[in-house]
Order: C-alpha cells, then structure tokens, then sequence
C-alpha cells in the first residue's frame, strides 16, 4: 500500500485556486522532491497535508495509509505520523525546547497506548538525537525559536523529526535561510532518517539541497499541478534552465 | 440654583455611604483606645470618606470599576460582627512560602497561629494593634505619611477603621534572611463583613527583606477587604513584596500601597490577582533618592464574571532613577481587566529610566480588557517607554504545537502558561516563583482545563 497518495486535489485559499488537480504518490522508503517556482502551490501542498486551517478543498483526495487524510485534525495527522519541518519554523515564548519535545513525544506515545517517557530516559533519548544536530543543552533550555539563528531553528526542526520519527516526512523549503554549512548538518540529519518504513518529501525552490539529499524522484509543480517528474537528473535540468518551459507550457 | 438644589438634597438624603453610619458604633471597638491623635486622625478620614462617598465612576481613576454592589451588601464593620475562630492557616497559604508568618485573620492579628522570627535588638515585627499599645509614638510618626486620604475615599475608609494590621520596623543594615509570610485570612460570619487591614513597613538605611503576602477566604460569604500598605525605603534599603491575592469568589479586594523609594533603594512588587469577584490594587511608588529602583510586575488572571484591576503610579521625584513595570492578564469570557498606569517623570528628575509593558491575552468573545497606560515626562533627558498589547492566542503558535501531535486543548493551555510565566519570571526568588507558578497553574486547571 502507498504511504500517500494524492489523487486530483484541487484546493483555494481565500477563494482563489492554488491547487488545480495535483496527483502524487509516495511509497515507503522513497524520497521525492518538489521543486518549483514561487506562487506554484508548494507551501500550500505542504499546509494542507499538515492540516492547517484556512484552505478549502476543492476536489481531490488524500489518502495517507489507505484512510482518509482530511478526516483527521492537524494533531491527529501528526500522532499518526505525518511531519512537517516548517520553513518558517514558530517563536514559542515562555515554552522552553524540553517541555515542547517531552510534550510532543508524550502525546504521541500516549495516543498509542503506551506510557509516559520517563524523566531520566527522555533526556537520554533527547541528548543522543540532540547532539549529532549539533543542538546544545543551552539551546534546549531555551525558548522554543526564540533569539535562534537560521540554522539553530532549522537543525531544532530536524531535531523535532528524529525525536517523533515520522513516517512521512514533509520539509518545506528546508533549505532557506541557511549557509552551506548549516545546510550540510541538516541535510545530514534529514539522511540519517531515510529508513525503507519512512517517506520523504522534499519541498525547495533550489536544486542545491538536493545535491545533499538525493531524491528517488523529482515533480516539477506548476501552477499548482504536477508538471513533470523524473529521477534526480531533472532537478539538474531545472537548475540549468529553469521553469519557463512548465509555465508557458501549463498557461 | 433652586432646581438643581431639590436633586441633590434628595440624593444626599438617600446615600449614606456603606460603613459611614456604623462608624459611630464600631469606633470605640478599635484597638488604640483613647489616643487623641488617631481619634482625630480616624475622624478627618471617615469625614472625608463620608463627603464623597464610595468612588464613583464619573471619577477617572475609578471609570471601568463599578464599586455599587457594596451599597447594597449592608457591610458591617468587621469590629461589630461575631469574632472567628479558626485553627489552621490554609493549605494553600500555608505552603507558599518556607519562613515566618503573621496571621491576621478578618483583619486582626491571630498570635496561636503565627510564627514571627527572632529579631535584632531595635527590630519590630508584630501587629499594629499591639504597637498602638505598647509604642503609640512610633505609629504616630509612620501612619498616614504615604498613603494619601485627600482624594481616595478607600484609604480615607481604611484609615478610618484603623486599628490592625502588620508592622515590620528593621533599623538601618537590619537583613532579614528568610521570607516573612503576611497571611491574610477572611474568616466566614453570619454578616457581610468589611476588613480594613493596616500594614506599615519601615525599612531604615541598608535593610532588606522580603515580604510574601497571602490573601484568601474561607467560605463563600460576600465580604470585602479594603487594605492599606504603607511602605518606606531609606537610602539603600531593600523590599521585595510579593503578593498572593486568592480572595473568595465573592469577594471584593481593594489594596492600596503606598511607597517612598530613598536613594539607591529598591522596591520590588510582584502581585498575582486571581481571586475575589472584583479585585484592584493600586500601587503608588515615589522615588525622592537618586539611583532609587521600582520594579512593580503582576499577573492578572480574570475568570467568567470576575474583573481584575490594576492601578499603578509610579513618580519620578529625582534624578537617575529606575522604574520597570511588566504585566500580564489573561481574560476569560465575560471576565474583565483594568490596567491604568502612569509613569511621571518630574522636570528636575534628569536621566529617568522608566519603562512599561502591559500584554494581555483575551480567550474567548465577551472577554474585556480596558487599557490606558501614560506617560507624563517633564524633563528632556530620559528614557521611557510604555506599551499595551491584547489579543486572542497565535494561531500560528497553536498551528506549530498541533503540528507536532499535541492536542489542541493541550496546546492552548500551554500557550496560555507560557505566556503568564513571562510575568512569573519577574520573581527573582526561585522558590517563590515556583509557588506562583504552581498558584497559576491551579487556576488554570479550574478556569481553562486540565489537559487529559
């Protein structure tokens, strides 16, 4: 069974229509990436598969598991498995990185039954996970994005992935804001979390992120459809010569 | 001139103000016997009281803050009403603080059930009605230095009534190593009682300490609680006030401290308002010293059908002087804040640093916030600022919370704790911002649910 699977989703955002029939198929295991111009519908896939309010489905569905998406509230979705890396991840003052994650993972666990992490064991599974990201003590006692650099909020998201270990992973525009190095390390923990169970999916305008995580597959989305798709080769293409041809050809 | 005279003679006719006509009665109840100075001083307040009566809302001050449920709760004075007995302090009371304690319950000292400390020789800490006793001189010289009754009918009501309350006098380098607990407690009577509680704190040149004050209710019985605090810091002395306001739900809480900050004092308030179904304090700093510091923080958490108020005064009288101000209210639907301050900053008090900030957080439609914060600046060189914020919960912060698999209720409640605790961190002490917290937190699981 596919890990996701979208079938002609059309969606608006305040009454206009960003996704115009898009069709995508994820099965574990795989990477894919989306690459495409500003204003073709990525960040409103990305929201819309995480279950923000304000976007109305048109047509379409998404099935994720086999069952329904869209039946389920943005919590539920994320219990179940469905995480986003945020490309603008959110300040949380007064919540400090710890409780956030203890609170995160304990929600998860307890939707399945199972207890509580313990106090002394939560920091262990914290620090081992914390510390090949390069996430201090410090940063964690922080609060939640609050005074963090672009690539401490970046690394805490890919943190965020590996303490919840999803099974679909969505990371909108990951990429942005960071340097090279910053870029490496994320890139890094993204990596470490391919595992044949789990899907990827990649979101960036940039061909540059995918020279560090290499995509099974890669959609060109324009004018909030799938326009192309190919193996990594196409992203290079895409780099070369850009979107012209997508958008001239879609409109 | 004839017509309008028929009104006012009816109205005037018609308003006794609540706890004037009982004055008479309750009078030789009071502790201080027969002092000619506090009789004359007692009687100056309840003519002035009794002249304008409770205040009302065509006053500023008093726009937002309806005070006409006293006119018909029939308040008797405390000193008139059957004595309590009551044998322990409160859980709650009793467990905010490790350290010494004075007991008052309805506004009288309740010596079995306090614990003061030992002191240095020269140091005072005890009740006011005992001091009335022993060294009436010295409250002569303190009482009614600070707090103002010319204008503010609730202290000149306080000060008509006044017979108890805490003292504390430290002489100067006097440091006090461990909390001193100010528990209040109102105690159920058959009558709606009213409680005037005097406290008088004299910090002399080079003291410290820090005083934590408690007040709740027992019962549910209708009572108010009008309390004065006179507060005064020479050079370099040092108070830490942190307050616990827990009243009953019908109850009303009215608090007035007044504060001399000398030179390179500190005075440093925090009040948590949660309790009562009106509460306000109002709070008025003067700093007379140079390198004199302010720090008056609170949060305000105003459940359905309570309001909670806060008046702030803070005078810059001198040159280099410090004042922070950082307040946080959460309203519920159909609760009800009030924030008035005012930072003034006199012509001659050169290179003032005085900054405010009031942020709160509405929760649901019908929740009401009346806002009016101030600046008055009348020298050129100074660093102010002011600002006032309200609004609902981020949806982008709820969003990000959801999106990480916590449920939403989870979620908003976490917000909501986050954003109080950003007052909370205004306690420097630790253990005491823990018992805040933990104050906090109890309210939230009544008020807004406690997460499965």
């Amino acid at each position: 069974m596919s890990l996701l699977e979208i079938t002609g989703l059309r969606a608006a955002v305040d009454g206009k229509e960003i996704l115009t029939g898009l069709d995508l198929t994820i099965n574990p295991g795989e990477v894919h990436a989306i690459m495409g111009p500003n204003g073709s519908g990525k960040s409103t896939l990305s929201h819309i598969l995480a279950g923000r309010d304000g976007y109305e489905v048109l047509a379409g569905s998404v099935r994720y598991d086999g069952a329904d998406l869209f039946a389920l509230g943005a919590d539920e979705r994320a219990r179940a498995g469905i995480f986003l890396a945020f490309q603008y991840p959110v300040e949380l003052p007064g919540v400090t990185g710890m409780n956030f994650l203890k609170t995160a993972l304990n929600a998860t666990r307890t939707s399945r039954g199972e207890s509580e992490i313990d106090a002394m064991d939560f920091l262990k599974y914290i620090r081992a996970r914390a510390a090949k990201l390069g996430v201090s003590d410090d940063m964690l006692r922080r609060f939640v994005n609050v005074g963090f650099s672009g690539g401490e909020k970046k690394r805490f998201e890919i943190l965020q992935m590996a303490v919840l270990e999803p099974r679909l992973a969505i990371l909108d525009e990951t990429d942005s804001g960071l340097d090279i190095d910053a870029l490496k390390v994320v890139a890094e923990g993204v990596n470490a979390m391919r595992a044949p169970d789990r899907g990827l999916l990649v979101i960036t305008h940039y061909q540059r992120l995918l020279d560090y995580i290499v995509p099974d597959h890669v959609h060109v989305l324009a004018n909030g459809r799938i326009a192309a798709s190919g193996g990594k080769e196409l992203a290079l293409e895409l780099e070369e010569k850009g979107y012209g041809r997508f958008l001239d050809a879609a409109a | 001139m004839a017509v309008s005279s028929t009104p006012r003679r009816k109205h005037m006719q018609k308003n006794h103000p609540p706890l004037s006509a009982s004055h008479p009665a309750a009078a030789p109840h009071l502790p201080g016997g027969p002092l000619p100075w506090l009789g004359r001083l007692r009687s100056e307040a309840i003519a002035s009281y009794q002249a304008g009566g409770l205040p009302s809302r065509k006053l500023e001050d008093w726009r937002n803050t309806p005070l006409d449920h006293l006119n018909s709760l029939n308040l008797t004075p405390v000193e008139l009403a059957t004595p309590t007995v009551i044998d322990a302090v409160p859980v709650w009371q009793r467990d905010l603080v490790d350290g010494h304690s004075a007991v008052f319950v309805n506004g009288r000292y309740y010596p079995s059930l306090s614990r003061l400390p030992d002191l240095p020789d020269g140091a005072a800490i005890g009740s006011l009605a005992d001091l009335l006793e022993t060294r009436p001189d010295v409250v002569e010289d303190h009482i009614g230095r600070l707090a103002t009754i010319q204008g503010h009918a609730m202290a000149a009501l306080n000060t008509a009534y006044l017979g108890d309350g805490l003292v504390v006098f430290l002489p100067p380098g006097t440091v006090l190593d461990h909390p001193l607990h100010l528990i209040n407690i109102a105690a159920p009577t058959q009558d709606a009682v009213a409680i005037q509680p005097r406290h008088l704190l004299i910090l002399e040149t080079g003291s410290a300490m820090t005083l934590v004050e408690s007040n709740g209710g027992l019962g549910g019985t209708a009572y108010l609680s009008n309390a004065v605090t006179e507060v005064s810091l020479a050079a370099g002395a040092r108070l830490q006030h942190v307050k616990a306001q827990l009243e009953s739900p019908n109850a009303t809480h009215l608090a007035t401290t007044a504060v001399s900050v000398g030179e390179g004092a500190h005075f440093d308030a925090f009040t948590l308002n949660s309790g009562a179904a009106l509460a306000r304090q109002e709070t008025y700093v003067n700093i007379t010293g140079r390198h004199g510091a302010a720090r008056v923080n609170g949060a305000y958490l105003a459940a359905a059908g309570r309001q909670q108020d806060n008046l702030t005064r803070i005078v810059h009288d001198t040159t280099d002087s410090v004042s922070r101000q950082n307040f946080r209210g959460v309203i519920d639907a159909r609760g009800k804040g009030v924030f008035q301050g005012k930072v003034l900053v006199k012509r001659h008090a050169q290179r003032t640093d005085g900054h405010q900030l009031n942020r709160v957080l509405l929760l649901a439609p019908g929740a009401r916030i009346d806002a009016k914060p101030e600046l008055e600046i009348y020298a050129d060189d100074v660093k102010c600022s002011h600002g006032a914020t309200a609004g609902e919960l981020d949806d982008g912060a709820l969003f990000y919370l959801c999106a990480r698999g916590i449920p939403r209720p989870i979620a908003r409640r976490m917000l909501i704790e986050a954003f109080v605790g950003e007052a909370l961190a205004e306690i420097a002490n630790e253990p005491l911002r823990q018992s805040f917290t933990a104050l906090v937190r109890e309210w939230l699981d009544e008020h807004i649910g406690v997460p499965a």
